[in-house]
């Protein structure tokens, strides 16, 4: 079984935590072959879990460590060794202990950790059918993986840098979950990679290699060889995997809080490359030990998403539909969204095209019609004249009356004051703050979490080319071959935005959307950001999206929105299950005559609806939501944009060229006009 | 040629005469917001106002030997009673923040009011409300601001001579609200 343990995190339901007993007798605690001194190692909590005080004191029992520093503990990413050493009777009960809460620990000696590990460093590599093969520099073979591997990757940069995730606030940390091995190895790949290969044995003898990115050949992967460095390092990375018969990756060196392990950005590459070499032997002790198994699902399954007891999966809301679900602020309720749309061809074209240069082609399209049906000659030498006008003046005649319009929209902006969240009165109103999803969205290539994504898949057009001609083109920026083939995109859904007050659900339907979108880009052999699912140099995809997190600022109508089904939709459903009834439907028989006439339907009607009405006050009423959407009437606008000072920009520029353009073309229209005349 | 330059002025004319309705909008719009921001404001001292009769009845059965204290809030209220302008609303407002502070100070040094139900739920809704005063405060002088920046800009100075609009008040703290609160324990 192939898994992925990366940086060692493993999700723990918390609901596993609460109910535990106290154990009657210490669970035997995995010893392995130890000898002489010995340690613990363990998986911590990447948060804290809700009720964490009793454990704290059991662990904090069990071990004799002080409450304050097991709670510091418990909580970090990456493989854990607990210090101070303890009496190995400690240790035992303090594993037993972590094991009962479902925490992974185990003893392991202390030799297998500081074992001196010299590994060869790997130069070239072979890659057949069946294995693959390191070599040093003198052409040896240092290290084979093949279908009776059992692999154990680690994937480090060698920049140095760190990236420690401690003390997050327990409510903030499920947001830094973190990538998973693939999504980190894209970054990893791009700055001064290395990754150690061990086989995992039964801790005697050790079997491994470096392979360092700067002295690896990347020539001898052959036909497998691409154009880019980092795409090649990640090839070699995933057909290891590939070959291995299990294997655990992880790429937790940047993140590790291991002691003894110390190095940042102003440490040699010497220094980098002893600190990876430690950190390796806690890890290989872990894969060794047991501590972390390709068929550990807790230690595998990385990407975890803290459970909610009202998630229903099954169900998401349609932005159409305005009484949207009950999602208390400050809760990770995330809904699934509705399906993406999707595009091909002129749609797709259609949809990528910005809407003024439509309506500046409408107006081109309408008079040319109306004149060459009057005409019907092409070659008239009124036509082109007259339509050339007519052009002008339509178009003038809506560029400014749009460039006003937009004048309004560019001073309510500048007039209005950002409110904050908790305090927004109903109304229109401004509010600036990060955007948060309302949906699990995830953009359709990438998978990042977002708000708002379009995918858009390009083909190249016409002959596929390799090597230096696709090179060539490439460098020639030949884009005018690239041919729109799909678009997806997440249509306008709602959204939270969260200042540091609270959170208000946007509806963007119907928002001038003037926000500055990130763009992800992952094209052929060449690109930086390339893709392991595209291996074709004929392909590339653009993503555009606001990211979750992303600055957002709205001016639109603060309303409030009934949640939850309306009163008539719950009385119809009453009533139908009243006419299922047929025990609960005939009490209302007064007549005995054993059917329900109409006046006793309808007596039995009044009594539902008046049941109905009774159980929605009795629970506080109909549940209202706050929400930011388009106001319902007059020219008053939904503004969706960066910031307030992006979004005065933006429209400054364009009243001014909407206005002085328009202006102009109906002075020339009127111009031609009096010439004719 | 003469047609085109009258056009061209027209134009211009057109413009200036649209341009100066959207000025004239927009500065009666800003009028207006003031007033609304100020009205937002005044729903929550009014919630505020009608809580502290029943937060002082809660205090007094235990703060016996606090009645300085409680006085102070019982007389702030009543100072927003005999307001009339708008400057002494604001001023009988603050005094009533003061007040509040003070009490909700002072409570620390009885743990058996502290650990009164309906004492938390209040001093919960109180501590809410106050927060949601401050913000809309805040968004008061916000407005107030860009009020003022705008009648004084060119070129809506000259609509905003033309309408009489005048540069409003901001809700500023009086000094003596911008000390530390004088916290005095008495025990029982």
């Amino acid at each position: 079984m192939r898994s992925k343990l990366s940086r060692a995190i493993h999700p723990i339901d918390n609901k596993m935590l609460k109910p535990y007993t106290l154990r009657e007798t210490p669970t035997e605690a995995p010893t392995g072959k130890i000898s002489g001194q010995t340690t613990v190692l363990y998986l911590p909590f990447l948060r804290m879990p809700n009720h964490p005080e009793e454990m704290i004191d059991r662990l904090s029992l069990a071990s004799g460590i002080h409450q304050g520093d097991m709670r510091y503990k418990i909580v970090g990413s990456g493989i854990n060794r607990l210090t101070p050493v303890l009496p190995p009777e400690k240790q035992r009960d303090f594993v037993a202990e972590m094991q009962t809460m479902g925490i992974p620990a185990v003893i392991v000696a202390e030799q297998m950790i500081k074992r001196r590990i010299k590994l060869p460093i790997a130069c070239s590599v072979e890659i057949t059918d069946s294995d693959l093969c390191f070599f040093d520099r003198n052409k040896n073979p240092v290290f084979r993986i093949d279908k009776e591997t059992d692999l154990l990757i680690i994937a480090a940069e060698l920049t140095g840098k760190r990236s420690r995730k401690s003390l997050i606030p327990p409510d903030l940390a499920q947001q830094f979950t973190g990538p998973s091995f693939t999504d980190a190895l894209r970054k990893i790949s791009l700055n001064s990679p290395a990754a150690i290969f061990y086989r995992v044995g039964d801790g005697e003898t050790v079997d491994g290699v470096l392979m360092d990115h700067s002295s690896f050949h990347y020539r001898s992967m052959n036909e497998y060889m691409q154009m880019s460095a980092a795409a090649n390092f990640r090839t070699l990375i995933e057909k290891a995997i590939n070959y291995s018969k299990t294997c655990i990756t992880d790429n937790g060196f940047s993140s590790t809080t291991l002691a003894r392990i110390s190095h940042d950005e102003n440490s040699s590459k010497r220094d980098i490359l002893t600190s990876l070499g430690r950190y390796s032997g806690y890890m290989l002790a872990a894969a060794e030990s047991g501590l972390i198994t390709p068929e550990s699902k807790m230690a595998a399954d990385y990407s975890y998403t803290p459970p909610h007891p009202d998630n229903d999966a099954d169900t998401y809301d349609d932005d159409r539909n305005t009484a949207g679900e009950p999602v208390p602020p400050g809760q990770a309720n995330r809904l699934n969204p509705p399906p993406p749309l999707q595009h091909s061809g002129i749609i797709a074209r259609l949809f990528a095209t910005p809407y003024e240069f439509l309506y500046a082609v409408f107006f081109l399209l309408i008079p040319f019609f109306s004149i060459y049906l009057q005409t019907w000659d092409l070659n008239h030498p009124v036509f082109w004249k007259t339509l050339t006008t007519v052009s002008l003046l339509g178009a003038g005649l809506v560029m400014f009356p749009y460039g006003l319009l937009i004048l309004t929209y560019k001073r309510m902006v500048e007039n209005t004051p950002t409110s904050k969240v908790r305090s927004m009165a109903m109304g229109m109103v401004e509010v600036s703050g990060q955007a948060r999803q309302y949906y699990d969205l995830k953009t359709s290539h990438s998978g990042t979490q977002c708000v708002y994504f379009r995918c858009r898949y390009f083909r190249r057009k016409g002959a596929r080319f390799t090597g230096r001609a696709a090179f060539l083109r490439y460098m020639a920026r030949d884009s005018e071959r690239w041919v729109l083939e799909r678009e997806i995109s997440s249509g306008r859904l709602p959204f939270y935005i969260e200042d540091e007050t609270g959170r208000v659900l946007v509806r963007p339907s119907g928002a001038l959307f003037l926000i500055s979108k990130c763009i992800q880009q992952f094209s052929g052999p060449f690109g930086m950001w390339m893709s392991s699912s595209i291996q074709r140099s004929d392909s590339k995809i653009h993503e555009d999206l606001i990211a979750e997190g992303a600055r957002v600022y709205v001016l639109g109508k603060a309303r409030p929105e009934k949640v939850g089904p309306a009163i008539s939709e719950k009385i119809s459903k009453a009533l139908q299950a009243l006419k299922k009834d047929k025990k609960s439907l005939m009490k209302y028989d007064t007549n005995n005559d054993g059917r329900v006439d109409l006046d006793e339907w309808e007596t039995a009607r009044k009594d539902t609806e008046n049941r109905v009405y009774a159980e929605m006050l009795a629970n506080g009423g109909l549940q209202e939501q706050i929400v930011i959407g388009k106001p319902g009437y007059g020219m008053l606008p939904l503004i969706i944009a960066d910031s307030e000072e992006g979004i005065i920009r933006k429209l400054g520029f364009r009243v001014w060229t909407f206005l002085a353009g328009g202006m102009l073309m109906i002075v020339t229209a009127v111009h031609l006009l009096t010439q004719r005349v | 040629m003469t047609i085109v330059i009258l056009l061209i002025l027209l134009g211009i004319l057109i413009a200036s005469v649209v341009y100066t309705i959207i000025i004239y909008n927009g500065l009666i719009n800003l009028k207006h917001n003031i007033e609304q921001t100020w009205s937002n404001i005044d729903v929550l001292l009014k919630q505020r106002y009608d809580e502290l009769p029943k937060l002082v009845s809660i205090c007094q059965g235990y703060m016996k030997h606090e009645q300085t204290v409680l006085e102070n809030v019982t007389r702030a209220r009543a100072q927003l009673d005999n307001a009339g302008s708008g400057g002494e609303v604001l001023n009988a407002n603050n005094a009533i923040t003061s007040a509040l502070r003070s009490l909700f100070a002072v409570v620390e040094n009885y743990p058996d009011l502290k650990a009164d139900r309906a004492f938390r739920q209040l001093q919960s809704r109180i501590s809410q409300l106050e927060d949601q005063i401050a913000d809309r405060r805040e968004l008061y002088n916000s407005s107030v601001n860009i009020f003022n920046i705008r009648i004084e800009q060119f070129p809506d100075i000259f609509v905003a001579n033309i309408m009489k609009l005048l540069p409003r008040p901001l809700w500023q703290i009086e000094p003596g609200h911008r000390e530390d609160v004088a916290i005095r324990f008495s025990h029982a």
